[in-house]
C-alpha cells in the first residue's frame, strides 16, 4: 500500500495552525487542536430545495441561499405573490399592490426594491412602477422613466440603492436606470441593447449577462459608471437567473440555450461547473456569490415548476478526527 | 450495448432529495413525470434511487411517462392565444437515451 510519504514526499507535518494555503489532499497534524486534518477537493453541486408554495415564472428573484424573496411572476394569469426563503422553506408573505410578469428586484427580505414587468392587461404593458419592502409590506414608490419588462437588475443591491439595465420597452433596450432610494435616473447605456438578459452585483459594480435578440453569451461589465464588453458567457444564454456579489463574483444559470448549464465568474472569464438537476428557463435566482446560490420555480418543458435547488462549493480544510 | 442511463419515478420531496454529496458524485436529469436519469451500473446511482424509494423504469417505460407529460403540456401550449404564445417556447420532445 502506497504510503502518505510516498504520495506526497513529506511525513505528516505538525503545526500549530492549519496552513494557510494547504495542497489539495495534504494532510497535517493541527497540534494546538490535536486533531489530524487534509484540505478536501472543492466540489460544486446544485442539491435539492423545498418547493415554492406556488409554481410560476419570470419572477424577481434576490436575497441570498438562506434568505430570499420570490416576487411576482407569472402563473398564468400575472402573480402579486410574495414568498420569503429561510433557508429550508418558502413561506408566503404579503403581496405586492400590483401583478406582474418578468419583474425585477435588488435586496434582502426585510429590505427591497421590485421595478418594472409587464402587467399583460391582456396585450403587454410595459410598466414603469417601482414597490419598496420594509420586511412586511409592498409601498409603491416613484416610477421608472422607462416602462419595460425582462431587464437585468443588480439583485444584490439594496432597496435605497439598485440599477436596472436593458429589457423589452418595446423593443429591446439599452437603457440603465439607477435608483437612488428616492428617485430613478437615466445613467449610461449598455453597448449592446437586450431583453431577456440577467443581472448581478450592485449598484456600483455589476454585470448584464447573456439575453436576446438574438441569443448572446455577450457580458458587460458596470462600474459605476460605464459599461465595458468582457468575455463571453460559455454558451449562449437567455431567459436564465444569475447572482453575485460584484462584477468580479458572480454564477449564471438555466435559461434558453443551456437549460441545466452553469457557469461561473471570476471577474475575467466564465468557466461552466455543476450542472441544475433540473433544467430550466424563465427561474428566478438568488445569492451572494459564485459559491452559493438559489434557483427556484421557472419552466420545464412539462410546464412550470416549484422546484428549488441550492448550489454551493465544499471541501477545503476538513478534520479527519481529534485525539 | 451497455446502458449508460438508468431511469427510475421519484417525487422530489425538496430537502435532501438530493444531497450535495449525491449531486458531486453522479449527474442526475429531472424529467417531466417526476422521472429521474442517473447513471446506469453505478453504485451511486443505485444507493440514490435506493435512498428515494424510486420506482426503477426501462428507458421505454421512462420515455412513455415523459411523452405523456410533453404531450399534455404541448396541447395546452396551441390552445394559448397568440399573444402568449409568443412569450412562450413550445414544449419540444424530449427523447431519453439509453
Amino acid at each position: 500500500m502506497a504510503e502518505y510519504k510516498s504520495i506526497h514526499g513529506t511525513k505528516i507535518q505538525n503545526y500549530t495552525s492549519d496552513p494557510a494555503n494547504p495542497l489539495t489532499g495534504e494532510v497535517w497534524y493541527n497540534s494546538t487542536s490535536n486533531s489530524l486534518k487534509y484540505d478536501a477537493p472543492l466540489t460544486a453541486a446544485w442539491v435539492t430545495g423545498n418547493n415554492l408554495n406556488t409554481a410560476r415564472r419570470n419572477v424577481a428573484g434576490f436575497g441570498i441561499q438562506t434568505a430570499a424573496l420570490c416576487v411576482g411572476g407569472f402563473i398564468p394569469p400575472v402573480s402579486a405573490l410574495t414568498e420569503s426563503y429561510n433557508g429550508t422553506n418558502w413561506t408566503e408573505v404579503n403581496d405586492l399592490n400590483t401583478a406582474r410578469d418578468n419583474i425585477r428586484g435588488a435586496g434582502t427580505t426585510t429590505a427591497a426594491l421590485v421595478f418594472g414587468g409587464d402587467l399583460r392587461a391582456p396585450a403587454p404593458e410595459y410598466f414603469a412602477g417601482t414597490e419598496t419592502w420594509n420586511g412586511t409590506n409592498w409601498t409603491a414608490v416613484n416610477t421608472l422613466n422607462t416602462g419595460r419588462s425582462d431587464g437585468g437588475a443588480s439583485g444584490n443591491g439594496t432597496n435605497t440603492a439598485a440599477l436596472l439595465f436593458g429589457g423589452t420597452t418595446p423593443p429591446h433596450s439599452a437603457l440603465t436606470e439607477l435608483w437612488n432610494g428616492t428617485n430613478w435616473t437615466e445613467v449610461n447605456d449598455l453597448n449592446t441593447s437586450r431583453t431577456s438578459l440577467a443581472g448581478a452585483g450592485t449598484q456600483t459594480s455589476a454585470l448584464a449577462i447573456g439575453g436576446q435578440p438574438p441569443r448572446t453569451a455577450e457580458t458587460e461589465l458596470w462600474n459605476g459608471t460605464n459599461w465595458t464588453e468582457v468575455n463571453d458567457l460559455n454558451a449562449a444564454r437567455e431567459r436564465q437567473a444569475a447572482n453575485g456579489s460584484s462584477n468580479t463574483n458572480a454564477l449564471n444559470y438555466g435559461g434558453d440555450g443551456g437549460l441545466a448549464l452553469t457557469e461561473s465568474w471570476n471577474g475575467t472569464n466564465w468557466t461552466e461547473t455543476a450542472d441544475l438537476n433540473t433544467a430550466r428557463q424563465f427561474l428566478g435566482g438568488a445569492g451572494a456569490s459564485n459559491t452559493s446560490a438559489l434557483a427556484f420555480g421557472g419552466l420545464v418543458p412539462a410546464g412550470l415548476t416549484a422546484t428549488t435547488e441550492e448550489f454551493s462549493v465544499s471541501g477545503g480544510i476538513k478534520t479527519i478526527g481529534t485525539s | 450495448m451497455a446502458k449508460t442511463y438508468q431511469y427510475c419515478v421519484a417525487e422530489n420531496w425538496g430537502k435532501g432529495f438530493i444531497d450535495h454529496v449525491e449531486s458531486s458524485r453522479i449527474t442526475f436529469v429531472g424529467l417531466p413525470g417526476n422521472v429521474w436519469q442517473v447513471p446506469a451500473y453505478n453504485k451511486h446511482g443505485n444507493l440514490w434511487i435506493a435512498k428515494v424509494a424510486g420506482s426503477v423504469k426501462t428507458r421505454d417505460e421512462a420515455q412513455t411517462i415523459v411523452d405523456a407529460e410533453v404531450t399534455a403540456s404541448q396541447t395546452a401550449w396551441d390552445a394559448l392565444s397568440d399573444e402568449d404564445k409568443e412569450n412562450n417556447p413550445r414544449p419540444a420532445d424530449i427523447t431519453l437515451e439509453d
